[in-house]
Protein backbone atom coordinates (compact mmCIF):
# COMPACT_ATOMS: atom_id res chain seq x y z
CA UNK A 1 0.00 0.00 0.00
CA UNK A 2 1.38 2.92 -0.69
CA UNK A 3 1.63 6.10 1.45
CA UNK A 4 -2.07 7.88 1.13
CA UNK A 5 -1.53 11.80 2.30
CA UNK A 6 -4.42 14.11 2.62
CA UNK A 7 -4.64 17.88 3.31
CA UNK A 8 -6.86 20.06 4.01
CA UNK A 9 -6.32 23.81 4.82
CA UNK A 10 -3.63 22.81 8.06
CA UNK A 11 -4.00 19.54 8.79
CA UNK A 12 -2.74 16.43 6.90
CA UNK A 13 -4.49 13.01 7.17
CA UNK A 14 -1.87 10.14 6.67
CA UNK A 15 -1.98 6.44 6.29
CA UNK A 16 1.48 4.47 5.86
CA UNK A 17 2.22 0.97 6.01
CA UNK A 18 5.94 -0.24 7.15
CA UNK A 19 7.57 1.22 4.11
CA UNK A 20 11.10 2.74 4.90
CA UNK A 21 10.37 5.10 1.36
CA UNK A 22 7.27 6.01 2.19
CA UNK A 23 8.40 6.87 5.76
CA UNK A 24 10.91 9.58 4.60
CA UNK A 25 7.80 10.32 1.69
CA UNK A 26 6.21 11.53 5.43
CA UNK A 27 9.13 13.48 6.64
CA UNK A 28 10.33 15.23 3.44
CA UNK A 29 6.30 16.45 2.97
CA UNK A 30 6.25 17.43 6.56
CA UNK A 31 9.31 19.27 6.49
CA UNK A 32 8.17 20.83 3.20
CA UNK A 33 4.88 22.66 4.19
CA UNK A 34 6.61 23.76 7.37
CA UNK A 35 9.45 25.27 5.15
CA UNK A 36 6.40 26.60 3.03
CA UNK A 37 5.18 28.31 6.81
CA UNK A 38 8.44 29.84 7.78
CA UNK A 39 8.61 27.76 10.75
CA UNK A 40 12.03 27.38 11.63
CA UNK A 41 14.72 25.16 10.55
CA UNK A 42 15.05 23.60 14.26
CA UNK A 43 11.80 23.70 15.41
CA UNK A 44 10.98 21.46 12.25
CA UNK A 45 13.55 18.99 13.42
CA UNK A 46 12.36 18.94 16.49
CA UNK A 47 9.06 17.82 14.66
CA UNK A 48 10.61 15.58 12.60
CA UNK A 49 12.50 13.44 15.34
CA UNK A 50 9.31 13.22 17.43
CA UNK A 51 7.28 12.07 14.62
CA UNK A 52 9.40 9.79 13.27
CA UNK A 53 10.28 8.29 17.32
CA UNK A 54 6.41 7.84 16.87
CA UNK A 55 5.92 6.26 13.67
CA UNK A 56 9.17 3.88 14.38
CA UNK A 57 7.28 2.93 17.97
CA UNK A 58 4.08 2.25 16.31
CA UNK A 59 5.51 -0.01 13.67
CA UNK A 60 7.59 -1.83 16.19
CA UNK A 61 5.74 -2.20 19.11
CA UNK A 62 1.94 -1.78 18.21
CA UNK A 63 2.23 -4.74 15.55
CA UNK A 64 4.62 -7.21 17.26
CA UNK A 65 4.50 -10.38 16.10
CA UNK A 66 2.40 -9.09 12.85
CA UNK A 67 3.29 -9.20 9.31
CA UNK A 68 4.60 -6.28 8.00
CA UNK A 69 1.84 -6.00 5.16
CA UNK A 70 -0.64 -5.67 7.83
CA UNK A 71 1.24 -2.90 10.03
CA UNK A 72 -0.83 0.65 9.14
CA UNK A 73 -0.24 3.77 10.62
CA UNK A 74 -3.19 6.49 11.08
CA UNK A 75 -1.30 10.09 11.50
CA UNK A 76 -2.66 13.67 11.46
CA UNK A 77 -0.86 16.45 11.72
CA UNK A 78 -2.48 20.14 12.56
CA UNK A 79 -1.13 23.66 13.22
CA UNK A 80 -3.42 25.35 16.72
CA UNK A 81 -1.72 28.42 17.00
CA UNK A 82 1.73 27.96 17.55
CA UNK A 83 1.78 24.69 17.88
CA UNK A 84 1.69 21.92 16.18
CA UNK A 85 -0.61 18.49 17.27
CA UNK A 86 0.65 15.09 16.54
CA UNK A 87 -1.46 12.02 16.67
CA UNK A 88 -0.12 8.62 15.54
CA UNK A 89 -2.53 5.44 15.81
CA UNK A 90 -1.75 2.05 15.43
CA UNK A 91 -4.51 -0.37 14.83
CA UNK A 92 -2.60 -3.28 16.62
CA UNK A 93 -4.57 -4.37 19.61
CA UNK A 94 -1.36 -4.07 21.67
CA UNK A 95 -1.13 -2.31 24.94
CA UNK A 96 2.11 -1.57 24.35
CA UNK A 97 2.96 1.69 25.97
CA UNK A 98 0.62 1.19 29.25
CA UNK A 99 3.09 2.97 31.29
CA UNK A 100 5.85 5.43 30.86
CA UNK A 101 8.45 7.77 33.15
CA UNK A 102 10.24 10.25 31.40
CA UNK A 103 14.15 8.83 31.47
CA UNK A 104 15.76 12.08 32.79
CA UNK A 105 18.46 13.52 31.02
CA UNK A 106 21.26 12.68 32.79
CA UNK A 107 25.14 12.98 32.56
CA UNK A 108 25.66 9.67 31.28
CA UNK A 109 28.73 7.45 32.04
CA UNK A 110 28.41 5.69 29.07
CA UNK A 111 26.59 5.58 25.39
CA UNK A 112 22.28 4.64 26.45
CA UNK A 113 21.72 1.39 24.74
CA UNK A 114 17.50 2.50 24.65
CA UNK A 115 15.54 5.04 25.93
CA UNK A 116 16.95 7.96 23.47
CA UNK A 117 13.82 8.12 21.58
CA UNK A 118 11.74 9.19 24.68
CA UNK A 119 14.39 11.40 25.75
CA UNK A 120 14.50 13.27 22.22
CA UNK A 121 10.75 13.62 22.59
CA UNK A 122 10.37 14.94 26.25
CA UNK A 123 13.12 17.25 25.37
CA UNK A 124 11.35 18.48 21.96
CA UNK A 125 7.89 18.45 22.75
CA UNK A 126 5.24 20.62 24.55
CA UNK A 127 3.58 16.83 25.43
CA UNK A 128 3.13 13.50 25.19
CA UNK A 129 -0.09 11.47 25.75
CA UNK A 130 -0.88 8.04 24.82
CA UNK A 131 -4.12 6.20 24.62
CA UNK A 132 -4.21 2.48 25.18
CA UNK A 133 -7.01 0.48 23.68
CA UNK A 134 -6.98 -3.32 23.30
CA UNK A 135 -9.86 -2.68 20.80
CA UNK A 136 -8.67 0.20 18.73
CA UNK A 137 -4.92 0.20 19.51
CA UNK A 138 -2.43 2.50 20.46
CA UNK A 139 -2.58 6.36 19.73
CA UNK A 140 0.40 8.99 20.42
CA UNK A 141 -0.63 12.57 20.76
CA UNK A 142 2.64 14.92 20.55
CA UNK A 143 2.57 18.99 20.74
CA UNK A 144 5.64 20.36 19.33
CA UNK A 145 5.88 24.17 19.93
CA UNK A 146 6.71 26.08 16.31
CA UNK A 147 7.62 29.42 18.19
CA UNK B 1 46.24 3.27 0.41
CA UNK B 2 42.96 2.03 2.34
CA UNK B 3 40.27 -0.07 0.13
CA UNK B 4 37.34 2.16 -1.00
CA UNK B 5 33.88 0.49 -0.75
CA UNK B 6 30.49 2.10 -1.76
CA UNK B 7 26.86 1.51 -1.18
CA UNK B 8 25.43 3.13 -4.42
CA UNK B 9 21.84 2.86 -3.39
CA UNK B 10 22.74 5.25 -0.17
CA UNK B 11 25.83 7.25 -2.00
CA UNK B 12 27.33 6.28 1.22
CA UNK B 13 31.47 5.67 0.69
CA UNK B 14 33.94 4.31 3.25
CA UNK B 15 37.63 4.01 2.64
CA UNK B 16 40.49 3.02 5.43
CA UNK B 17 43.95 5.11 5.53
CA UNK B 18 45.37 5.01 8.92
CA UNK B 19 43.21 2.48 10.64
CA UNK B 20 40.60 5.40 10.12
CA UNK B 21 37.45 4.80 8.32
CA UNK B 22 36.51 7.61 6.45
CA UNK B 23 32.98 7.48 5.54
CA UNK B 24 31.16 10.13 3.05
CA UNK B 25 27.57 10.36 2.44
CA UNK B 26 27.08 12.15 -1.08
CA UNK B 27 23.51 12.89 -1.29
CA UNK B 28 22.27 16.21 -0.86
CA UNK B 29 19.75 17.02 1.44
CA UNK B 30 21.20 13.42 3.38
CA UNK B 31 20.13 11.71 6.49
CA UNK B 32 21.59 9.11 8.59
CA UNK B 33 18.10 7.06 9.34
CA UNK B 34 16.58 3.60 9.43
CA UNK B 35 17.26 2.97 5.96
CA UNK B 36 20.92 3.90 5.52
CA UNK B 37 22.43 3.54 9.14
CA UNK B 38 22.98 -0.29 8.43
CA UNK B 39 25.66 0.30 5.88
CA UNK B 40 27.74 2.48 8.06
CA UNK B 41 26.91 -0.23 10.87
CA UNK B 42 28.52 -2.41 8.49
CA UNK B 43 31.64 -0.49 7.25
CA UNK B 44 32.16 0.39 10.53
CA UNK B 45 32.20 -3.36 11.95
CA UNK B 46 34.33 -4.31 8.83
CA UNK B 47 36.86 -1.90 9.50
CA UNK B 48 37.22 -3.10 13.19
CA UNK B 49 37.87 -6.56 11.76
CA UNK B 50 41.03 -4.35 9.76
CA UNK B 51 42.19 -3.24 13.02
CA UNK B 52 39.83 0.39 12.56
CA UNK B 53 40.14 2.59 15.68
CA UNK B 54 38.18 5.21 14.46
CA UNK B 55 35.42 6.17 12.41
CA UNK B 56 35.07 9.69 10.75
CA UNK B 57 31.78 10.56 9.23
CA UNK B 58 31.53 13.67 7.03
CA UNK B 59 28.30 15.38 7.54
CA UNK B 60 28.29 18.07 5.63
CA UNK B 61 25.42 16.60 3.30
CA UNK B 62 23.49 15.34 6.51
CA UNK B 63 20.69 17.23 7.28
CA UNK B 64 19.06 15.08 9.87
CA UNK B 65 19.70 11.89 11.85
CA UNK B 66 16.65 10.26 13.66
CA UNK B 67 16.54 8.11 17.01
CA UNK B 68 17.42 4.97 14.62
CA UNK B 69 20.95 6.82 13.09
CA UNK B 70 21.61 8.86 16.41
CA UNK B 71 21.18 5.67 18.71
CA UNK B 72 23.70 3.52 16.12
CA UNK B 73 26.28 5.92 15.67
CA UNK B 74 25.50 5.59 19.72
CA UNK B 75 26.00 1.77 19.35
CA UNK B 76 29.09 2.42 17.38
CA UNK B 77 30.85 4.79 20.04
CA UNK B 78 31.46 1.71 22.55
CA UNK B 79 33.07 -0.21 19.94
CA UNK B 80 35.43 2.65 18.22
CA UNK B 81 35.51 6.43 18.56
CA UNK B 82 33.47 8.28 15.99
CA UNK B 83 34.29 11.66 14.93
CA UNK B 84 31.76 13.67 13.17
CA UNK B 85 33.22 16.52 11.05
CA UNK B 86 30.94 19.66 9.77
CA UNK B 87 28.00 18.17 11.97
CA UNK B 88 25.13 20.16 11.26
CA UNK B 89 24.74 23.08 14.14
CA UNK B 90 20.64 22.25 14.20
CA UNK B 91 21.71 18.18 15.21
CA UNK B 92 24.79 19.25 17.08
CA UNK B 93 21.89 21.68 19.53
CA UNK B 94 19.80 18.07 19.77
CA UNK B 95 22.78 15.85 20.92
CA UNK B 96 23.93 19.15 23.07
CA UNK B 97 20.24 18.84 25.03
CA UNK B 98 20.38 15.25 25.66
CA UNK B 99 23.95 14.92 26.81
CA UNK B 100 24.58 12.98 23.87
CA UNK B 101 27.78 14.93 22.17
CA UNK B 102 29.82 13.95 25.29
CA UNK B 103 30.27 10.43 22.96
CA UNK B 104 31.37 11.72 19.62
CA UNK B 105 34.36 14.44 19.18
CA UNK B 106 33.58 16.98 16.81
CA UNK B 107 35.60 18.76 14.11
CA UNK B 108 34.82 21.38 11.22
Amino acid sequence: MAININKQNNKFNIRISENINDIRILRNTIEAWLEETHVDEFKIMCVNICLMEAVYNGFTHGYKGISKDKKILDITLEKSGSDLKMSIQDHGKKEWFKSYTFPPVQEYTSPPTHGIGLVLIKHLSKSLKVINSLQTGTKVQIVVSLK
Amino acid sequence: MGEKKSSKSSCIHGQIKKGILFIDIVENNGSIDIKNVHIITNMVNDAIKRNGKAVQIDCINIKFIDTSGLGKLLAISKKIEVILQNVNPKIKRIMDITNLSAFFTFIK
